[in-house]
């Protein structure tokens, strides 16, 4: 029998069509439900289902923790996949330059300020959500619209060349993990 | 007062920075510059080393360059097709007053696409020399595939030769009136031009001293003025279409040539389909082909001669207007046509 964690539980979206949820903790120890046609957009979080071999029955009494992700960004992400879970598979991109419509309600889920995206980035990459990253991508992309080298450098936090330089040699000159 | 010494830290912070993309891992950083459009890329790639490595490692993107060396000298990166508008920057080069140098995106041309106005002070040939070595080595694949070269601005000091001084080799040249002859035989003589020539005139009053030997085009030469080309050039042609007007060749270079296409194998003027040569010097008659070898020939419209592997030619000589022509047919089977050796 497994102990229900004493924390809210957020109830993203009620899904009634489909009867397989699972639960996921975040490291702050928020639980979330989730569908299974949702859950299967994350391929980390699929991977571990299929090999912990959680089923219909015991889905919900095996709540899966996610050490890496925050109860605000698993929020967005759970709010993401449940959105996105019927979407076709997206077509195989022939052109290196991922071209695309960001749809408005994405547009409007990922209006955020920039750590929160920069954190929701590192939790979509660690939970492998394609789709959610080239989302995320594509708003971070969309920054560098009509910018100026010198502004890009402010946006996106770019070193110049000295300070890299001087970052590698700092790196080099200290000693490693052996002293 | 304290108010404004409490919020100066929070104004600089918002200015400091917004999102650390190189702290991102690889591959978000890969598909963050995937996602982004040319022109951001290619600003990007200008912020630091790192980043233009970065840019950079997006394969076969852009893949062509036209370089146009003029009144307006611009650079254009594209991907696939010139004549599609949406994937082409245009780098334009203006004088700026305090000699500043920085780049801005500027609107869509009335073209129809998106430009980067680099302010250069008063020296837009090394501005221009050194946008083309940054682009040159974060597109290593990046092939230059026309260059425009025409008349100069007046009272602007333009260094062309520090920009073409860059460029190996070029697919397409085009070279317009009143380009200076001296960039004119610097390019010829520095770049090599892999696929179509085109010069539309004939240096008049300044005619230079012939000094080309070999042009390295496979489609097409269209000289409308061959002050510039010394007889051997034909014996390297290699061209499908060739035009050469107003030349100094003679009989004996023409007969050279077609010695050289009889004896020739494998790839070796392969390429020839058609060569005409004009408005020049008067060919003598054909004394040197012994016509009487030959008597049912009639040798007023031509004749034809084919090489070892069955390529044929036929030869045309227009008296009146001085004029060679040379076609090759590419064995059809379609043309049943007697041929007739050289002489010896």
């Amino acid at each position: 029998m497994s102990v229900e964690p004493e924390v809210p539980i957020v109830q993203v979206e009620e899904v009634r069509e489909n009867p397989v949820l699972y639960k996921i903790i975040s490291s702050d120890n928020h639980v979330f439900t989730i569908s299974e046609h949702a859950v299967k957009l994350s391929k980390t979080l699929w991977d571990l289902i299929t090999n912990l071999g959680l089923t219909a029955e015991n889905a919900l009494d095996n709540p899966i923790p996610v050490e890496n992700v925050n109860g605000k960004n698993m929020e967005t992400i759970v709010q993401f996949c449940e959105r996105h879970k019927y979407d076709e598979e997206e077509p195989e991109y022939t052109n290196y330059i991922r071209e695309f419509v960001l749809p408005e309600w994405d547009r409007q889920l990922l209006s955020i300020d920039n750590e929160e995206l920069f954190q929701l980035i590192l939790a979509t990459n660690y939970l492998d959500i394609q789709k959610l990253m080239d989302y995320c991508c594509r708003v971070i992309g969309d920054m560098a619209k009509d910018k100026t080298p010198e502004e890009l450098r402010i946006i996106y936090g770019i070193p110049t060349d000295a300070e890299d330089d001087a970052l590698e040699r700092s790196a080099s000159d200290s000693p490693g993990p052996s002293g | 007062m304290d108010n404004l010494i409490t919020c100066l830290p929070g104004l600089f912070r918002k200015k400091k920075c917004k999102i650390k993309l190189s702290e991102m891992p690889l591959l978000v950083k890969l598909l963050i510059v995937q996602s982004m459009e040319l022109r951001d890329l290619i600003m990007l790639s200008f912020c630091s080393k790192k980043f233009a490595k970065l840019v950079g490692s997006i394969p076969n993107f852009p893949n062509k360059m036209h370089l146009r060396l003029d009144r307006f000298p611009t650079i254009s990166l594209f991907n696939g097709d010139w004549e599609d508008r949406t994937s082409i920057v245009q780098f334009q080069f203006r004088m700026s007053r305090y000699g500043m140098k920085h780049l801005q995106p500027t609107p869509d041309s009335k073209k129809g696409y998106p430009c980067i106005t680099a302010f250069c002070g008063n020296k837009s040939d090394v501005a221009m020399a050194s946008i083309l070595t940054h682009l040159l080595s974060v597109f290593p694949n990046c092939i230059i595939e026309e260059i425009r070269l025409g008349k100069k601005k007046k009272r602007i000091r333009f260094k062309m030769e520090k920009v073409l001084s860059l460029v190996p080799e070029v697919n397409v040249l085009d070279v317009e009136m009143e380009t200076d002859p001296k960039i004119f035989e610097f390019i010829m003589n520095n770049v090599k031009v892999m696929r179509n020539f085109t010069k539309q005139y004939y240096q008049e009053p300044i005619a230079l001293e012939p000094f080309s030997k070999q042009l390295h085009c496979t489609d097409s030469i269209l000289s409308r003025g061959c002050e510039w080309t010394l007889p051997d050039i034909l014996l390297s042609l290699n061209c499908r279409h060739s035009v050469f007007e107003y030349h100094k060749f003679v009989t004996a270079d023409l007969m050279a040539f077609l010695k050289k296409w009889m004896s020739s194998e494998g790839e070796e003027m392969k390429n020839i389909e058609y060569l005409m040569i004009a408005k020049g010097t008067k060919f003598d008659d054909m004394a040197e082909i012994d016509t009487s070898k030959y008597p049912d020939v009639d040798f007023t419209t031509g004749f034809d001669i084919e090489r070892s592997d069955g390529l044929l030619g036929t030869i045309v000589f227009e008296y009146w207007n001085f004029t060679f022509c040379f076609y090759t047919w590419h064995n059809t089977g379609e043309f049943v046509i007697n041929y007739y050796n050289l002489p010896d």
